[in-house]
C-alpha cells in the first residue's frame, strides 16, 4: 500500500520527500514498536540478549563452504504460554525472542545457528547450537563459561556431541538421554540440556502463525558474507 | 497567504526536499551535539552526587584521573599503604573513611573485564543507595560476594548461588544482589576487603580511601591535614567536578561552533532556495503587486515560505534525532571517556524549544534579502512580462 502511494506521487522528487518522511516515521516506529516486545523482555530482567561471539569460527566448523549469513529475529512473546507448556517451566525473558542466524551457500540454506545464555552451576553459560535445515541439531558448543576446570572437562566436546541429531520433541536428560556426568557437573549439564531444548522448541514455535518475524537491522542492510 | 506560500513551495518538490533535508540535518546535528553535552554533564553530576563523598585519598599521580577511575570502579597502577587508612580515620573532621581495593580481571574471549571491589563495612556509609534487592546487604562469610544488579543479570545469579572465577580459581557464594543504582557500581562484584587483598596479593594495600566529613565546612582544613599522608594525595569532589566541567565547557564551545556551521549552512540553503524562487516568480510577484498587493504583503509571503521551510526541516530533524537517539548514543559511547552509565543523550523540551526558536529566527534572517528584493519589484513589470 505504501509502495502504491509512492508510485501515485507526481514526480521522483515528491517521492523522495515522501520517502524521507517515511524514513523518519520508520525510525520512530522502530524505536517504539519493533523490538517493543524484545525490549520489554530485556527490561524485565535487564540482561542484554546473548551475543554470538565467534560466528566465523563456528560457521567454518559446522558449515564449511557457507557463503553468507543473515539474521532473523523471531519475537515469541505472544507464544509464551505455549513455550512454557512445552518446556514444562515458565519461559524466561530471554526466551521472548529468538535470534536465528541463517547460513547460506549461495541460494541453498545450509542450516541455522542460535545462541542462549543459561544458568550454569557457577555463572552464566552461553551455548551455541547449529541446526540442520530440517531442525535437527547439527552441533553444540559452549562459547562462554565460568565453570571450574573439572566441570568444563566433564562437559567437553565428546559430551556435547551427544546432542547431534536431536529434534525438538526429544527428551534431553543427562544420565538418561545424554551421557552421565560427575555430580559437580550435573547442574550445568542440566542447564545446557535445557538451553538446547529451549532453542529447539523456540525454533519450532517460530514457524507458528503467532510468531512475529523480522530481519535483524544488520541483516536488513545486506547479507553478511562469510569468508 | 499560508495556502499561497505552501503552493509556491510545492511547485519545485526536489528543491523543497533538498532544502528541508539540509535544515533537518542542521537541526539534527544541533540537537544531537547539545543533547550529548547535556547528558554527559547531568550524568557526571549524578555520579558524583551519588558517590556520597566529599574527598578521596588516592596514590600519587594525576589526582583527577585517579579519582575518576576509582569512581568508575577502575584500577590504578599504584596503591596506597593500609596505614593511610588509619591516618585518615584519626583525623577529627572525618566522619566515614571507606577503603577500597579494586582489581580488574580481563576476560579476553568475551572482550570484557570483571571488576572486583574489596570493601569494608564503612563503605555502606558512603553509598546511600546501597540496598539489597535480594539476599543480604553485607557479607556474612569471607567467601561471599555481593553483586551489582547488572552483574547479577549477566551471570544469572541469585543469593545462594555459586560464582566461580576461572582466572582466580576461586569460588564465591552470592550473598546478595543490589538494587540498581544507575552508576557503574551496577556491574561490579563486591567482596570483603581482606579477602580481596588476599586474592589479589595486595596485602595491606588500598586503591583509594573515600572520605565523608562530619561537616563539609571543614573541608579545607581536612584537605591540608590529609595531604601530609606520605605517598597519598587528596582530591575533592568539588575540584573534580570543577575540572570536568571546565573541560566540558571547552568541548561545548567547540560543539557550539560546529553547530553554528551546520545551522549557517542550512540558513544559506533556505536563502538560496528563496532567492531562486523570487527570480523565477518575478512576473507573478509583479502581477500580485499590480492587482493591489502591498510591498509588505509580498515580503510577508516570502518570509512565510521561509518559515514553512524551516519548520518542516526542524520537525524532520527533531524526529531524526529522537528516532535515532538510541543508535547515536551507542555509536558515540565508546568514544567518550568516563561516559555516564546511562542517559548519555538528553534531548529535553527546553533544547527542542531553543532549537526551534533559533531555526525560525535564522529563517527570518535568511528570508530578509529575498523578501526585500521581492518587495522592490515594480507592478509595471507585470504588463511588460505579459
Amino acid at each position: 500500500m505504501i509502495a502504491d502511494r509512492i508510485r501515485s506521487l507526481r514526480s521522483p522528487a515528491t517521492a523522495g520527500l515522501a520517502l524521507l518522511i517515511l524514513l523518519a516515521g520508520g525510525c520512530r516506529e522502530s524505536a517504539s514498536d519493533d523490538p517493543g516486545e524484545l525490549r520489554d523482555a530485556v527490561r524485565t530482567e535487564g540482561a542484554p540478549m546473548c551475543p554470538w561471539r565467534h560466528p566465523k569460527e563456528d560457521i567454518a566448523a559446522w558449515f564449511p563452504g557457507a557463503t553468507r549469513l543473515d539474521t532473523e529475529v523471531q519475537i515469541l512473546s505472544g507464544l509464551r504460554p505455549e513455550l512454557a507448556r512445552r518446556l514444562g517451566r515458565p519461559a524466561t525473558a530471554e526466551e521472548n525472542a529468538l535470534y536465528l542466524h541463517r547460513v547460506w551457500k549461495d541460494a541453498e540454506r545450509l542450516g541455522e545457528v542460535a545462541v542462549r545464555r543459561v544458568k550454569g552451576g557457577a555463572g552464566a553459560v552461553e551455548v551455541v547450537v547449529a541446526f540442520e535445515p530440517d531442525g535437527r541439531v547439527r552441533g553444540v558448543r559452549v562459547q562462554r563459561t565460568r565453570e571450574p576446570a573439572e566441570v568444563v572437562a566433564a562437559l567437553d566436546g565428546t559430551w556435547l556431541d551427544a546432542f547431534r541429531g536431536r529434534r525438538s520433541g526429544d527428551s534431553l536428560r543427562p544420565g538418561a538421554d545424554l551421557p552421565a556426568v560427575p555430580e559437580a557437573a550435573r547442574a550445568t549439564a542440566s542447564a545446557l540440556a535445557d538451553g538446547v531444548r529451549s532453542l529447539l522448541l523456540s525454533r519450532e514455535l517460530a514457524n507458528h502463525p503467532g510468531a512475529v518475524r523480522r530481519l535483524a537491522p544488520e541483516a536488513s542492510a545486506g547479507h553478511d558474507h562469510v569468508h | 497567504m499560508l495556502r499561497l506560500a505552501l503552493r509556491n513551495l510545492w511547485r519545485r518538490p526536489l528543491r523543497l526536499a533538498l532544502t528541508v533535508a539540509g535544515v533537518a540535518l542542521g537541526v539534527s546535528v544541533w540537537l544531537g551535539l547539545m543533547g550529548l553535552g547535556d547528558g554527559y554533564r547531568r550524568g557526571l553530576r549524578t555520579e558524583l552526587d551519588r558517590a556520597g563523598v566529599q574527598l578521596m585519598l588516592v596514590p600519587l599521580g594525576c589526582p583527577y584521573d585517579a579519582a575518576a577511575r576509582v569512581l568508575k570502579g577502575r584500577t590504578l597502577e599504584t596503591s596506597l599503604p593500609a596505614s593511610a587508612l588509619e591516618a585518615v580515620r584519626s583525623d577529627p573532621a572525618v566522619a566515614v573513611a571507606a577503603p577500597l581495593l579494586i582489581a580488574a580481571v580481563p576476560r579476553p574471549s568475551e572482550q570484557r573485564t570483571d571488576l572486583w571491589v574489596g570493601l569494608d563495612p564503612a563503605a555502606r556509609g558512603i553509598k546511600p543507595w546501597w540496598h539489597a534487592k535480594s539476599g543480604r546487604d553485607w557479607f556474612a562469610e569471607t567467601n561471599g560476594v555481593i553483586l551489582g544488579s547488572e552483574a547479577a543479570q549477566l551471570e544469572l545469579r541469585s543469593p545462594g548461588d555459586a560464582l566461580h572465577s576461572p582466572e582466580l580459581s576461586e569460588t564465591f557464594r552470592v550473598e546478595g544482589v543490589l538494587e540498581r543504582s544507575g552508576t557503574s557500581d551496577d556491574s561490579l562484584f563486591f567482596i570483603p576487603l581482606a579477602r580481596a587483598q588476599q586474592i589479589f596479593g595486595e596485602q595491606d594495600r588500598l586503591t583509594a580511601v573515600a572520605v565523608r566529613l562530619r561537616d563539609p565546612a571543614e573541608l579545607r582544613g581536612a584537605v591540608e591535614r590529609l595531604q601530609q599522608i606520605p605517598g597519598a594525595q587528596v582530591v575533592t569532589m568539588t575540584e573534580m567536578m570543577g575540572t570536568f566541567l571546565r573541560l566540558l565547557g571547552t568541548v561545548r564551545t567547540l560543539l557550539l561552533a560546529l553547530t553554528l556551521v551546520a545551522v549557517a549552512v542550512a540558513a544559506l540553503g533556505v536563502l538560496n532556495t528563496l532567492l531562486a524562487a523570487v527570480v523565477e516568480r518575478t512576473p507573478e510577484l509583479c502581477l500580485l503587486r499590480a492587482v493591489g498587493a502591498s510591498r509588505l504583503q509580498i515580503m510577508g509571503l516570502v518570509t512565510v515560505e521561509a518559515l514553512l521551510l524551516a519548520l518542516l526541516g526542524a520537525l524532520l530533524g527533531i524526529a531524526l534525532t529522537v528516532g535515532a537517539g538510541e543508535g547515536l548514543e551507542q555509536a558515540v559511547r565508546p568514544l567518550i571517556p568516563l561516559a555516564p552509565a546511562r542517559g548519555l543523550l538528553q534531548v529535553g523540551p527546553d533544547r527542542i524549544a531553543q532549537c526551534l526558536g533559533a531555526v525560525l529566527a535564522g529563517a527570518i534572517a535568511a528570508a530578509a534579502y529575498p523578501a526585500w528584493r521581492a518587495g522592490r519589484l515594480p507592478p509595471a513589470q507585470a504588463a511588460r512580462s505579459e
